[in-house]
């Protein structure tokens, strides 16, 4: 194999060997829980085994090369989808999905839908009222919340280190060039970067299960909790979700540590280094909160004006919007067609969550959605491009916060908004097409990309994804999961570097482009 | 405002009360015109709105005509200023309309009224009224207001906004290589664009005419599908197979570019040989088509021939109602509401997002995803050999901003005032994008007159601004609210209240 080709595939192999052997760490761990109550010890330990050798295999073996944005793309992306796929293998092996009527196909890709909706932290599950959460052992449960534990750890490390060294998606340009606390670059190495993210990650997950202890949970579930919070993953052990303690004070435990899950690590790292809570002093953290706060008293009020007590209505909002808004994730559904059930509620404010559904959290958090400075910078530059038509000759700047927005990232952001919207409008039709209704196409759409988790209509948040969707349509979602996680970008570009590598060594006349063969013949007529 | 009320002197008034003034009597005054020569018309039949239409309209178009007569127009009026006056005329119109539905009695409640007339001059086929219990005068006002509508967005898109520098580059002005462009200057522009619309139009009345859709059928029809409006007379003239093909190639030819169509009388084949926006065109239309029937599992050439017909009137943005052949697929309503939303070509009489933008967010998305591989590249957006400026693309985007913002808006404040979440959403697309009828998830068409009022009133400020394609109506909305600021100087007061309890 030649070098060029050699680097990217020994880069992309290192990096996922790598990755699987945190996978393995917490394949060993869940099978260690399970065999306390659990009959599944077994094979998880055979599914550690297999990662383990194969991780260790990928590190040994190869070695990370120059790496340029073609390579870190490929190596960022094929290690999600590795991760993922690997990631099944416990649930495979230990039979998690089996049941009757299903083929092997089907119980395949539950297990892989199972596996992105972890690592991505989607939450979306094929658990349900025919295979209930509950009746599975302790250790898939733990390994089911470890998944968005580690695929929250990845994520902060990508979105706060690895795109915005490369600038992709905009976010890169956001910190480096508009002025304020916002500098992610923390240390002069990605490494040194990861490294105290990670412990900020660390101590917000041990705090957030001390919490969800004291407000009432088991040891077990505040520890699982805590991994699926923090990650805004929303994966629970109990198959009510929050809703199986209908605790205000279970409720407001898990949206703090949602609220913190979904606001930018930087913050939360300078609010440590600097001993004070630095982030009221930050614009999006700002625009987010009374993101959150607007949304909730709106759809309060509909709630109320449907029949619903003010302080119900007010607790539903509250728990539903900062769910959904951190893409969280979680339920407080006691059943179906009860308070906190969604989809059962009126069109006015179900229309308010769908919004939530876009919009997502902050920048440099494990949150999904578009983030709240896309859309503030967004509307900020349709609203300066009618403010220009009545003032033309006007030289009108975006603004955010103190500062000025380069208009190179007004062009990022419009252009991924765009790609975004595409996404979504496709994702329907490709979903609707294998047999999903409007609603549930659209939102489920809306959800993988934005990594919601629930969506509306036939998959709302006591429903399975296994009731909405086929299983064609659930890996459409799936695939839609990574996409969104990613930023869009590196899942789609991840293909570019293998493309270039099978072009220059392909055999000449066989994978040639059709317009170099014309031009080679309009030359020698 | 007290400059309206001011005799006529020597000073021109200002740009922006100049603008509202010229646009709210040309507006009263074309809305009076049209139901001038509907009462007329309703002579010919039973007469019986013929008194109610002719008084309301003269008087209306009196004082329109009074009103004109006492503006005094600066040197120049500003770009925003105009778009102001254009939306007010516009508004004019609607109030016209509704003014004469209620005089005649056909609708009591001026809510209904307002609705019916915005969704005739909008060219959105939402009505609430039985074509079959219309008088003559009645349902050519109706069938007239939706070609006066067709002919304000056409003027707007092709004359107006690129005199404005909005969209010059795109608009067809060069004479280089023997061309002879559509719109090589405003005036220019706003003639051409009559005469290919009248003739449009006589062309359909004779086509209808021969399919045997008989006389006032034939002008309705043919108002209608030239509007891209949808509106349909007494009876069930789009039953007949001979009608309904005399429609759908009428909604293909309303849905392709005046350009593109200027070209074709001028015979200039190779303009038309290169618009890549034409060949997406038809390639949504023919590539539509076989999905839908697919996903409604259509067979034989009748279903196939109605299923062609389903997808030109959504595609178009038209809007003539068609049952469903067989049972709708899933994806068949999601189909069709993309087809909806995104809508005709640019420079057509149609709405929604139309084709051209939609090019020119693909090839954005496409240069989004080179530059994270190139940060530096330099590329531009060509699409069919014509390369956009930056600012062009600018507010592409900005429309696509608009639209949804207007779809989420008005989906919002439906889904609220009672419809559920499929109905809110296909209505907030329909109406922003002015593409008619709304079809449940079966494909089954709804009915706006089982709506509730406030929710048909919600949809005035969507079919308005949709048919005003978009920013122009947004433009003018800016500048009320500048006014009503200026006026009221909220700042000013409350500094001046509060240095007042200071002392």
């Amino acid at each position: 194999m030649k070098p060029a080709a050699r680097r990217w595939t020994s880069t992309t192999a290192h990096v996922g060997g790598n990755a699987l052997l945190f996978v393995a760490l917490a394949m060993a761990l869940s099978a260690v829980v399970e065999l306390v109550d659990g009959d599944r010890a077994p094979a998880m330990f055979v599914a550690a085994a297999v990662t383990l050798a194969l991780g260790a295999g990928m590190r040994r073996w190869t070695q990370t090369g120059v790496l340029d944005r073609t390579v870190i793309f490929t190596a960022v992306g094929a290690t999600w989808v590795l991760v993922s796929v690997v990631g099944a293998l416990p649930y495979i092996l230990a039979g998690t999905f089996a049941r009757d009527g299903a083929s092997l196909l089907v119980v395949l890709a539950d297990a892989l839908f199972e596996s992105v909706s972890g690592f991505s932290c989607t939450g979306s599950t094929v658990f349900g009222a025919h295979n209930p959460i509950e009746a599975q052992g302790s250790g898939i449960l733990l390994y089911r919340q470890l998944t968005q534990w580690l695929g929250g750890m990845g994520i902060v490390v990508l979105v706060v280190a690895v795109l915005p060294s490369l600038g992709a998606s905009g976010l890169g340009l956001i910190d480096a060039e508009a002025p304020g606390e916002g500098a992610d670059r923390l240390a002069p190495k990605v490494v040194d970067t990861a490294r105290q993210f990670w412990g900020v990650y660390m101590v917000l997950t041990v705090a957030g299960a001390f919490l969800f202890l004291g407000a009432g949970m088991n040891p077990f579930d505040a520890v699982a909790h805590a991994f699926s919070a923090i990650s805004t993953g929303g994966f629970s052990t109990r198959d009510a979700s929050l809703g199986h303690w209908d605790s205000v004070a279970v409720e407001l435990a898990v949206m703090a540590v949602m609220v913190l899950g979904a606001a930018s690590f930087t913050l939360h790292y300078l609010s440590y280094r600097k001993r004070k809570f630095v982030h009221l002093g930050h614009p999006e953290f700002r625009w987010y909160l009374g993101l959150l706060g607007g949304w909730t008293l709106a759809i309060a009020t509909l709630l109320t004006a449907d029949g619903m007590a003010w302080t119900r209505a007010l607790r539903m909002a509250a728990f539903n919007v900062v769910t959904l808004g951190t893409s969280g994730g979680f339920g407080n559904a006691t059943g179906a067609g009860s308070d906190g059930d969604f989809a059962a509620w009126a069109a006015g404010p179900q229309v308010l969550l769908l919004l939530l559904l876009v919009v997502g959290g902050c920048t440099g958090s494990t949150a999904g959605g578009i983030k709240v400075i896309r859309l503030r910078i967004g509307a900020a530059h349709a609203y300066r491009a009618l403010r220009a038509m009545r003032r033309p000759r006007a030289v009108l700047h975006v603004r955010y916060g103190k500062g000025i927005v380069p208009e190179s990232l007004v062009e990022r952001i419009a252009g991924f908004m765009v790609v975004f919207g595409m996404f979504v409008v496709l994702g329907t039709l490709l979903v609707a097409a294998l047999g999903t209704d409007l609603v549930t196409a659209f939102t489920g759409v809306i959800g993988a990309l934005g990594n919601m988790g629930p969506a509306f209509g036939e998959a709302g948040p006591t429903a399975s994804f296994v009731d909405g969707y086929s299983t064609p349509a659930r890996m459409v979602l799936a695939t839609l999961m990574l996409v969104g996680r990613l930023e869009i970008f590196p899942m789609v570009l991840m293909l570019i570097v293998p493309y270039r590598s099978i072009r220059r060594v392909a055999p000449r006349g066989l994978v040639r482009p059709l317009r170099d063969r014309r031009q080679r013949r309009s030359v020698s007529a | 405002m007290h400059t309206l009320f001011r005799r006529p002197g020597n000073l021109a008034w200002g740009s922006v009360s100049s603008a509202v003034a010229t646009g709210a009597s040309v507006g009263i005054l074309v809305g009076s015109v049209l139901g001038l020569l509907s009462g007329l018309l309703d002579l010919t039949g039973s007469g019986e709105d013929s008194r109610a239409l002719l008084i309301a309209s003269g008087v209306s178009g009196l004082g329109s005509a009074w009103l004109l007569s006492l503006v005094r127009r600066p040197r120049r009026h500003r770009t925003a200023d105009i778009l102001t006056g254009v939306t007010v005329a516009f508004l004019g119109m609607v109030l016209v309309g509704t003014l004469l539905y209620l005089v005649t009695g056909t609708l009591t409640r001026p809510e209904d009224a307002l609705f019916e007339s915005a969704a005739g001059f909008s060219t959105t086929a939402l009505t609430i009224l039985d074509a079959d219990t219309l008088g003559r005068g009645m349902l050519l006002f109706r069938a007239g207001s939706q070609w006066v509508g067709g002919l304000t967005a056409l003027l707007l898109g092709v004359a107006i906004l690129p005199a404005l520098s909005t969209g010059r580059e795109l608009a067809d002005r060069r004479r280089d290589g023997g061309r002879r462009p559509l719109a090589p200057s405003g005036g220019a522009a706003a003639r051409n664009v009559l005469r290919l619309y009248t003739g449009f139009t006589l062309l359909l009345v004779a086509g209808y005419l021969v399919a045997g859709a008989g006389c006032v059928g034939s002008v309705v029809l043919a108002a209608s599908t030239a509007s891209t409006g949808g509106f349909v007379g007494p009876g069930r003239p789009l039953a007949d197979p001979a009608v309904q093909v005399v429609a759908m190639l009428g909604m293909a030819v309303a849905g392709a570019s005046l350009v593109i169509v200027w070209r074709v009388v001028t015979r200039q084949w190779a303009g038309i040989r290169r618009s890549a926006e034409l060949r997406a065109y038809l390639g949504l239309l023919i590539g539509g088509t076989l999905l839908l029937g697919w996903w409604s599992q259509a067979s034989g050439f009748d279903e196939w021939r109605e299923t062609l017909f389903t997808l030109l009137s959504a595609a178009t943005t038209t809007g003539f109602p068609m049952h469903p052949v067989g049972p709708w697929m899933a994806a068949a309503p999601v189909l069709l509401l993309l087809v909806a939303a995104v809508g005709p070509m640019t420079g057509s009489a149609g709405g929604g997002f139309q084709v051209f933008r939609l090019l020119g967010l693909l090839q954005l998305a496409r240069r989004e995803l080179m530059r994270q591989l190139h940060p530096s590249i330099v590329a531009r957006i060509r699409i069919g050999g014509l390369v956009l400026s930056e600012a062009s693309v600018g507010r592409i985007v900005l429309q696509q901003f608009l639209f949804v913002a207007v779809v989420v808006g008005t989906t919002g404040v439906v889904a609220t005032l009672g419809l559920d979440l499929a109905t809110a959403l296909a209505v907030g697309v329909h109406a922003a994008a002015t593409a008619g009828p709304v079809r449940a998830l079966d494909g089954t068409l709804l009915d706006p007159a089982a709506w509730s009022r406030p929710v048909r009133l919600a949809l005035v400020p969507a079919m308005v601004i949709g048919r005003m394609a978009l920013y122009p109506a947004l433009v003018a909305l800016g500048t009320a609210a500048t006014g009503v600021r200026d006026r009221l100087r909220p700042r000013r007061r409350w500094i001046a209240f509060r240095s007042e309890r200071n002392r």
